[in-house]
């Protein structure tokens, strides 16, 4: 469904992902796990069009994306929730939510989605008229998420969703993932909590240095001896 | 004390006009961030849009309204789309040089189409007062504040109850997340930059039945729309309001108990004791 093929990205002289490739197949949970720095923003950045790779191809549901405009990417039906959440900081939820069902084939089903996001997270009703930066932490995320399926996505790309949570709210996040996932929604995660990550995906990339270094099932990356000892410190 | 009130008044219904120059570029700096120098300029070509059709087909100012709003977006769209466009990611200073280009075009041609002596417009209400408590209020620059008032409401209604206006608030608060949420930000900078300069258009018009026009007297309004952006904080629309009727308070008062020769230079005072005293305007921070 989602392909990156060999992509090479560079930010002036620097380059940081090197021949990076991954797949995604349709209704599966793909986790991207790696220390900081490894690339897996840029990944993500680079699948839906905010930076451009100077070689490879991006295809999504076979049609090239390589060069194409984050707009015209989100209309195909990826939606990206970015790292640090990226609200807009004067707007209410429901603005957010309004927003995120901006584009004409998510704008029919508004009425639709809000009510599945809202049962989803309960929270946001109670703070349909708050504005964004009085939120908490946990909030926040969870209005990022809401946002992102309020664009009723075939795939949904999540850039660390627990960073910067309490490991309660951590909890509550990954559960609520896995519903998403089991709905129906095709994931792709990116997140530096290895453990609960590769306990909930299909499969995994694991990424070092910009480049891809081992793939595998969740339970084989689990039980993976390099993966045990670099990330989950046994 | 009645004087007193009446030159208050008076500052106010001026305040209130230099308010929507003021949002119009305060609207463009927060979505774009970029400050439009030739936005004084857009005042004057509304300025001289509005005496031409006056003056060749005899058509009223207030009722060309309609038409500067439309010309306006279109034409600040194009200038847009041809001269911002293709210089926004570029330093700061690019884009300062190419707005200062835009509105020394825009001079010139007026300068070349109209001549340099100043030119003013008669109507039949142009010295109609209405009296209220013992103050007295010029008729065209009252009814020039009630379109202003409704022109300011109704950009707030277009900001906050619609897609595209909601589009724009989102590119200016989160650019990349806007792009996320399926938003062209590109349509929406350029639409940003058409209300503004339509806002400045028709402030020019409203501001017609009162003033003296010269092809240079942007220049003027584009330091105004600046003092007055300043004074409610860049980028904040809602602030730019109290700035400009700060603005026209100040300068009204200024002149009526000081001196009238030095009119603008109270602005500016007002204008440099916040840039001492409060940095980010007296309204705080980027809202838009």
């Amino acid at each position: 469904m989602l392909l990156v093929e060999s992509i090479n990205v560079a930010y002036g002289d620097l380059q940081v992902l090197w021949d990076v490739s991954l797949s995604v197949r349709e209704g599966e949970l793909v986790a991207l796990i790696g220390a900081n720095g490894a690339g897996k923003t840029t990944t993500l950045r680079a699948i839906t069009g905010l930076l451009r790779p100077r070689s490879g191809r991006i295809l999504f549901d076979g049609k090239d994306l390589t060069g194409l405009s984050p707009h015209r990417i989100v209309e195909m039906g990826i939606a990206h929730v970015p790292e640090g959440r990226q609200l807009f900081p004067l707007m209410t939820v429901e603005e957010h939510l309004l927003l995120g069902s901006f584009l004409p084939r998510a704008r029919a089903r508004r009425t639709q989605n809000l009510e599945r996001v809202l049962s989803i997270f309960p929270v946001l009703r109670e703070r349909f008229h708050q504005v964004a930066e009085t939120l908490s932490g946990g909030e926040q995320q969870m209005l990022a998420i809401a946002r992102a399926l309020m664009s009723d996505p075939k795939v949904l790309l999540l850039d660390e969703p627990s960073l910067g949570l309490a490991p309660l709210i951590v909890k509550e996040v990954f559960g609520i993932i896995e519903q998403i996932h089991k709905e129906g929604v095709t994931i792709l995660l990116v997140e530096q909590n290895v453990q609960q990550a590769l306990t909930i995906a299909d499969r995994a990339f694991v990424m070092e240095n910009g480049r891809v270094v081992l793939e595998g099932s969740g339970s084989e990356l689990l039980a993976h001896p390099e993966v045990k000892k670099a990330y989950l410190g046994m | 004390m009645t004087t007193f009130l009446q030159v208050f008044m008076t500052g106010i219904l001026t305040g209130g006009v230099y308010a929507l120059v003021g949002i119009g570029l305060s609207l463009i700096f927060g979505v774009m961030r970029i400050v439009n120098f030739a936005h004084g300029e857009f005042v004057a070509l509304g300025m001289y849009t509005s005496l031409l059709l006056f003056q060749s087909m005899g058509i009223d100012p207030y009722l060309a309204l309609p038409l500067i709003i439309v010309g306006g977006i279109l034409l600040g769209a194009l200038v847009e789309r041809v001269f911002i466009a293709p210089i926004i990611a570029a330093p700061e200073h690019v884009s300062i040089l190419m707005t200062v280009g835009v509105g020394l075009v825009i001079s010139n041609l007026l300068l070349f189409g109209f001549g340099a002596h100043p030119q003013s417009i008669f109507t039949w209400y142009s010295t109609k007062t209405v009296r209220v408590g013992g103050v007295t209020f010029s008729g065209p620059l009252s009814v020039s504040f009630l379109i202003t008032l409704a022109v300011i409401l109704g950009l707030y209604w277009v900001l906050t109850r619609t897609e595209i206006g909601r589009a724009m608030r989102a590119t200016a608060q989160n650019r990349d997340a806007a792009e996320l949420q399926g938003i062209n930000t590109a349509v929406a900078r350029m639409l940003a930059f058409g209300i503004g300069v339509a806002l400045a258009a028709v402030s020019g018009t409203l501001l017609l039945p009162v003033l003296y026009v010269i092809p240079t007297i942007g220049g003027v309004f584009t330091l105004k729309a600046f003092v007055v952006t300043v004074l409610g904080g860049m980028g904040n629309v809602l602030g730019a309001i109290g700035g400009g009727l700060i603005l026209g308070v100040t300068e009204s008062l200024g002149a009526a108990y000081i001196s009238s020769g030095y009119r603008d230079a109270f602005g500016l005072i007002a204008f440099l004791a916040v840039l001492l005293l409060r940095p980010a305007g007296l309204f705080g921070k980027s809202r838009v």
